[in-house]
């Protein structure tokens, strides 16, 4: 029903499966309903060589009573065509306390025709299993472990749910990672009721209307998507099709901004009151920052204080996945969640005289898109009005709404990206600026490529028998460096040793690490900075007379495309620029007998250029590669791997030393 | 009757109480930290330690059906703070209960942030019977330097005793922990359950374990003590053995048993009777073995003939397990080896009966053993458990000698062990009875890897040409489980960068197809296409790795520093036999030396080179005959892979003369290779 009911089902599936395996199942050759035995007569049509299951019937309903009161049901057949088909095949849903399941009922027919009904006694119920810093959430999962489910075998499942009271929309997700058949999504309105849909990734399809207010879309042949080892794919959920249906007794907007300002302007009634502070956060709002500091820092240390001292703990129970807790209460323990921590910012900010609002974002790029308003969304963040005419380099991650206000974009859940920049998994969203009336989606901004840098600097010396030594120092400045300061700041000594040994193996294959130092992991507005001494015997090696020296020495800026094809658009991780410079003092005795040749390619969304010198005794390897572009459609791939094919060329290059 | 909650019920719980970082508390007053303790920001006796206990005690007093836990934790990194998120026990809420959860958080200046939020209770499971329960809460205030503390109850009905588990061991530092346990007076009374079902009344109060070394158990009227100090943090690292059977622990046992001997005597019996029960003759069996063997056959010949036949049958542990209803709906009956013959499906356990129901009805001796699987396990006859105990695995006496079998293992070659049943503890049936033993190390001569490969190198680099790889032992078992349990398009996906990150940048290898894979017994073939580019130019020179096949493999080990010991799994064998026509207008200029390496006997790796004409060939062996070592050993290891890797990745380096129409035609002969002979 959610989108996030089939990625967080993976983990319980197996769980599932151990802990029940002997699940009964019922007689020989149970009544099955009609629909189920319809579906399993359906004609598949072609589907690829690859697929292991196919769904062949799902069914959605979502009945809204007169009073309001909504249920939801799912009919879902599957049949399963190889064996790792069974996974496509396993009945699990999702429910919790405002979401009660009213039924849950399984059948299945076996490839030899056996048909089974399960009884309720054979279901199981597994709670969220919370990871990601979600210590508590009140999901539950019903599963069962299914009779028949070998290939050639049917699996269907049916269950009625209620829907809470303060959901407002629901999602018609007809595209799966497995073929569907068919698919259809029922909505039966009560007399004088409004919908509105919208459709993501694929054209509008038009409802029939099969009774009175009552309305059925209806997507067949739909390919399923499967990114499994498809290197720089997208977000799964950026590119399944989906509906999103909003319904109410009250006018839909029509326009998507409309609409947008609407479901903005329900969540500031839903969570204004939370940001309400009392004396124990204005008097440390004000122990951190005067109110009359220049604006930049207040920004600072309040920004500092969100990201370095409220702790990251997820407690979702009911409503409670979308109301934040109240800034005292998150005041008080020091901890809480995204939207817990974007909320007594809001608030700690207000008491220094700054104004900000909540920012609905997902962390998959492309999953939020401007014309499917909606309030689906995985993350929380929060958007700071700049004072009018206030401008300031390190404030980049800026946007400005139709009326014209500048908001400075932050994340205070990402404890290593500065204020001013925004991590690289948001950039280029789109997100909900809750602004009551004026609620609107807003673009996040792409930060240009020169501000997110990572270089390779080294001085060494090679000596006659191949040994190479000297220091060498990696520095990262920017939104990106974030997962690494994350790694250095939150590991033992002993997992930093063995994560620097790990990256120097990529690139070597014995050495000796003499020293190390890193720097400035929690000094944000400084480049973190990672510096090796380090000695590499056999560096160089040995062809009769002539002495063999890969000039690039660390770091690889190669993605690992492999197909000759693509299906899926391609997504980097950021955008950014990568510099190597590389000195290396040669043997004495020795000169250059043979330099690669220099690369220069400019594809318009990448650049990749490198050269090598040699100027008094001293190879001189420079390089600079930068993405500037996020995204690329698959008719790109074939360049893109063209590029990958020439790096990779000059990442393996050879300078050719002879003796004198 | 009462039940005694450790082997019954309680068992799963206190297990899973155990392996958790929860503890005991009875002290009615908080820890009082020293000054010391409030400012330490690095602890000398645990230097790598994100946080560390600084106290933890137990007391259990089964008189009052109460076990107390505390936990006194000090945070010293950032990455300490996910010890402020407490996942208490889980437990089963109709025999179990947890009170009292009190806890707070000391700040390094001594401020005391008292928890006020609320435990959750989270459910884990439940269906058939069964709930399981966990309770969840954090602290307040979390800093670095922080002091976590805090203390709960686990409750009991009168009706379950339930003696204690200590993991003395835990995945942080402890730098003191108290150990405290009051024995039910009349635990005679209870029962516990078997492996086998059966219950008995408890007579004996038993405890074992592994403690650290000049620790000892005090007991006395006022029940058991113990006291630890400075107790190294479990630590997780690469290619270890299974840590959690070998950590410092003090297992108490109500048991009907006089003591270990007395206990797997007892549970071998049972275990030995329900076996041949299960394997019983039968005229199913009887008709089965009349088909698959001829009375001419020798013993050995027979035994080779019922392998092959139950390797022919559904391992359901690779497919999907049937549910008795399903199998009643289908008339099938699992309740003996005749059932599962005709059924023609079982699981590895039954299939291994079944086969030793064949077997004997050959007229062949033939037992089961019952082992720990090596991944996860390692025997322990003094843990009085037969839950450490996995799978079954046959021994048939042929012309008076024992020979080992793993027909539950689905494609595992005839006389061979997969190598987590090799080299491991467990009990076995013998002609008086049954008896604890050890099976036999696997030899590397089982699991090979051979490749062979006749590759095309043109002028500009290009590469292309054909890899048939032979598989044998665990490396085609590896293969086969893999097809069996993901398919055939996921076995191609995951060798095919497999191959693409052993073989150099810019090589291409597609697994083409596999030959045998679906066939026990028989080697198992890969034939893998490649192309892309080989080696890099200079302007007048290209270089290639001497070592196609291995050149981008990366060292088995990077850590500098090993704390634990290490298993490298199954010992193996590879072998390359590599030959690259090469164009007219290389000339040689360097060619890798010959190498030849030692680590301990029967690990060794040799490689020679050479060039002949415009054929360019190596071969390289490498072997690996032992797989478990002492941390001591690891700088040695590590440095041996190292060589290893060196020796691999030696150029090959060519002058490039002036192209001619010779010198082209293997070019165009690359370009124009359609794919490897035989492909389909």
């Amino acid at each position: 029903m959610t989108r996030g009911w089939a990625l967080r089902c993976v983990g319980l599936v197996g769980l599932a499966l151990c802990s029940r395996a002997t699940l009964l199942a019922r007689v020989k050759d149970a009544k099955l309903p009609a629909w189920v035995l319809t579906a399993a007569a359906e004609q598949t049509g072609p589907l690829p060589a690859t697929a292991n299951a196919v769904v062949l019937y799902d069914s959605q309903l979502l009945t809204i009573a007169p009073d309001g009161k909504a249920e939801y049901r799912e009919r879902t057949v599957v049949k399963i065509l190889r064996p790792p088909g069974r996974n496509d095949a396993l009945p699990i849903v999702s429910y919790d306390k405002d979401a009660p399941l009213k039924s849950f009922e399984v059948w299945a027919i076996g490839p030899d025709g056996h048909r089974f009904a399960m009884q309720k006694n054979q279901y199981v119920d597994l709670g969220d299993p919370g990871g990601d810093g979600v210590l508590y959430a009140d999901d539950r999962y019903r599963a069962a472990n299914p009779p028949g489910a070998d290939p050639g075998g049917i699996v269907a499942w049916e269950y009625v749910q209620k829907i809470p009271s303060y959901e407002q929309e629901l999602t018609w997700n007809f595209q799966q990672d497995i073929p569907v058949v068919k698919s259809l999504f029922r909505l039966d309105l009560p007399s004088g009721w409004n919908y509105e849909a919208n459709w993501f990734r694929h054209a509008a399809i038009a409802p029939m209307e099969v009774g009175p207010n009552e309305f059925r879309w209806k997507a067949e042949h739909v390919p399923g998507i499967d990114l499994n080892r498809v290197p720089l794919a997208p977000a799964w959920v950026a590119l399944a099709s989906r509906m999103v249906v909003h319904y109410s007794a009250k006018p839909i907007p029509t326009s998507d901004s409309a609409l947008w300002a609407q479901i903005g302007q329900w969540y500031d009634n839903l969570a204004a009151g939370q940001t309400e502070s009392g004396m124990n956060i204005k008097t440390a709002a004000d122990g951190l920052v005067s109110p009359n500091a220049e604006f930049m820092t207040r920004l600072k240390k309040i920004a500092a204080y969100m990201q370095q001292k409220i702790r990251y703990v997820g407690i979702e129970i009911g409503i409670g996945g979308l109301r934040p807790h109240s800034a005292e209460e998150v005041f008080t323990n020091q901890y809480g969640d995204c939207k817990d921590k974007a909320t007594l910012m809001i608030s700690m900010l207000d008491d220094v005289g700054i104004r900000s609002t909540w920012v609905l974002v997902d962390t998959h790029r492309g999953f939020v898109a401007p014309d499917v308003p909606s309030i689906d969304g995985n993350h929380m963040i929060v958007a700071i009005q700049l004072p009018e005419g206030y401008e300031n380099p390190q404030l980049q991650a800026v946007v400005t709404t139709e009326s014209g206000q500048r908001y400075l974009i932050f994340d205070p859940t990402n404890e290593f990206v500065p204020i001013g920049l925004l991590p690289n998994y948001e950039q280029g969203s789109w997100g909900l600026l809750v602004d009551g009336a004026n609620s609107q989606v807003i673009h996040l901004p792409v930060l240009p490529p020169g501000s997110d840098v990572t270089e390779w600097n080294a001085k060494l010396q090679l000596a006659a028998d191949g040994t190479l030594s000297g220091t060498a120092q990696v520095q990262q400045a920017g939104a990106g460096a974030w997962s690494t300061r994350y790694f250095y700041a939150k590991s033992t000594p002993r997992q930093v040793q063995d994560h620097m040994n790990a990256v120097l193996h990529e690139d070597l294959n014995e050495f000796t690490l003499v020293s190390d130092k890193i720097e400035n992991v929690r000094q944000l507005d400084k480049p973190i900075s990672i510096s090796y001494k380090l000695t590499v015997p056999d560096y160089a090696q040995t062809a009769g007379t002539l002495l063999l020296v890969r000039p690039r020495v660390l770091g690889s800026v190669e993605h690992g495309l492999q197909s000759k094809t693509r299906k899926y658009p391609i997504s980097f991780p950021a955008v950014g620029t990568w510099r190597d410079s590389i000195n290396i003092a040669m043997p004495p005795g020795y000169t250059v007998d043979d330099l690669p040749d220099p690369v220069n390619v400019d594809l318009g969304f990448a650049d990749y250029s490198s050269k090598v010198q040699a100027e008094g005794g001293v190879l001189h390897y420079t390089r600079e590669y930068v993405i500037k572009k996020l995204a690329l459609p698959a008719s790109d791939y074939a360049k893109l791997r063209s590029l990958e094919e020439t790096i990779s060329s000059d990442e393996s290059n050879t300078v050719v030393l002879k003796k004198e | 009757m009462r039940t005694l909650g450790l082997i019954s019920r309680a068992f799963f719980v206190l297990a899973v109480l155990a392996t958790l970082n929860i503890l005991p508390a009875t002290a009615e007053k908080w820890y009082q930290p020293t000054q010391k303790q409030l400012k330490m920001t690095t602890d000398p006796k645990a230097p790598n330690a994100a946080a560390v206990y600084l106290f933890r005690e137990e007391e259990v007093n089964d008189k009052v059906h109460m076990h107390t836990f505390s936990a006194v934790i000090k945070i010293l990194t950032a990455g300490g703070k996910k010890w402020a998120d407490v996942k208490l026990p889980m437990f089963d809420p109709s025999q179990f209960q947890i009170a009292s959860i009190q806890g707070r958080t000391i700040e390094p200046d001594g401020r005391v942030v008292p928890f006020k939020g609320k435990p959750y209770k989270k459910l884990i499971f439940q269906g058939d019977g069964v709930k399981v329960m966990r309770q969840v809460f954090t602290l307040p205030d979390v800093q670095v330097g922080s002091i976590l503390e805090y203390r709960y109850i686990l409750d009991y009905d009168n009706d379950t005793i339930s003696a204690p588990r200590w993991f003395i061991q835990q995945p942080l530092f402890v730098h003191e922990a108290h150990y405290h346990f009051v024995p039910s007076n009349n635990f005679r009374e209870y029962t516990s359950t078997d492996a086998q079902g059966h219950q008995n009344l408890a007579n004996q109060l038993l405890y074992g374990g592994v403690l650290p070394k000049g620790v000892q158990v005090r007991s006395g009227l006022d029940g058991y003590d113990l006291v630890v100090k400075d107790v190294p943090a479990l630590v997780e690292e690469k290619d270890e053995v299974p840590m959690n059977s070998v950590s410092e622990r003090l297992l108490f046992y109500y048991s009907p048993f006089t003591g270990s001997k007395d206990f797997w005597n007892y549970e071998g019996k049972k275990w030995s009777q329900s076996v041949n029960r299960f394997a019983a003759d039968s005229p199913v069996i009887q008709a089965a073995v009349s088909k698959i063997v001829s009375p001419s056959d020798t013993p050995q010949q027979k035994v080779i003939k019922i392998y092959e036949a139950v390797m022919k049958l559904d391992n359901t542990d690779y497919t999907r397990t049937h549910s008795a209803a399903e199998n009643k709906a289908e008339g099938v009956k699992e309740k003996n080896a005749g059932d599962i013959w005709k059924a023609k499906e079982g699981t590895s356990d039954e299939i291994t009966k079944l086969f030793i129901a064949l077997v004997r009805a050959a007229g062949v001796q033939a037992y089961a053993m019952r082992v720990c699987d090596r991944r996860y396990e390692i025997f322990e006859s003094s843990y009085l458990s037969w839950d450490q105990l996995d799978n079954d695995i046959a021994i048939v006496v042929i012309d008076g000698k024992e020979v080992y079998l793993d027909p539950g293992e689905q494609y595992e070659d005839y006389g061979e062990l997969a190598w987590f049943h090799a080299l491991t503890g467990g009990i076995r049936q013998t002609a008086q009875g049954t008896e604890l033993a050890k099976t036999p190390g696997d030899s590397y001569k089982w699991n090979t890897e051979s490749r062979l490969a006749t590759l095309t190198l043109a002028p500009d680099g290009a590469i292309s040409g054909t890899v048939r790889v032979i598989y044998t032992g665990d490396f085609s078992l590896r293969l086969r489980h893999e097809m069996l349990e993901d398919g055939l398009d996921k076995l191609k996906q995951k060798e095919q960068a497999r191959w693409n990150n052993l073989t150099p940048p810019g090589v291409r290898v597609k697994v083409d197809h596999f030959l045998g894979l679906k066939t026990p017994d028989a080697n198992l073939m890969e034939i893998l296409a490649v192309s892309g580019t080989l080696g890099t130019r200079a302007s007048k020179l290209r270089i290639i790795p001497g070592n196609i096949l291995e050149a981008g493999a990366k060292p088995l080990f990077t850590s500098p520093t090993r704390l634990m010991p290490i298993d490298l799994g199954p010992v193996y064998m590879t072998q390359d036999q590599v030959t690259v026509t090469l164009p007219a207008n290389y000339k040689v200029q360097g060619i890798p030396k010959p190498e030849s390496l030692q680590f301990l006997p029967n690990t060794a790796y040799r490689s020679v080179y050479q060039v002949t004409g415009n054929t360019y060939s190596y071969q390289r062996v490498s072997v690996v005959a032992v797989s478990e070592y002492l941390a001591t050993a690891y700088p040695q290891l590590k440095s041996y892979f190292q060589q290893v890797s060196q020796a691999d990745q030696q150029p090959l380096v060519f002058k490039v003369g002036a192209v001619t129409a010779q010198a082209e035609a293997p070019a165009k002969a690359a370009s124009g290779a359609a794919g490897p002979a035989g492909a389909k």
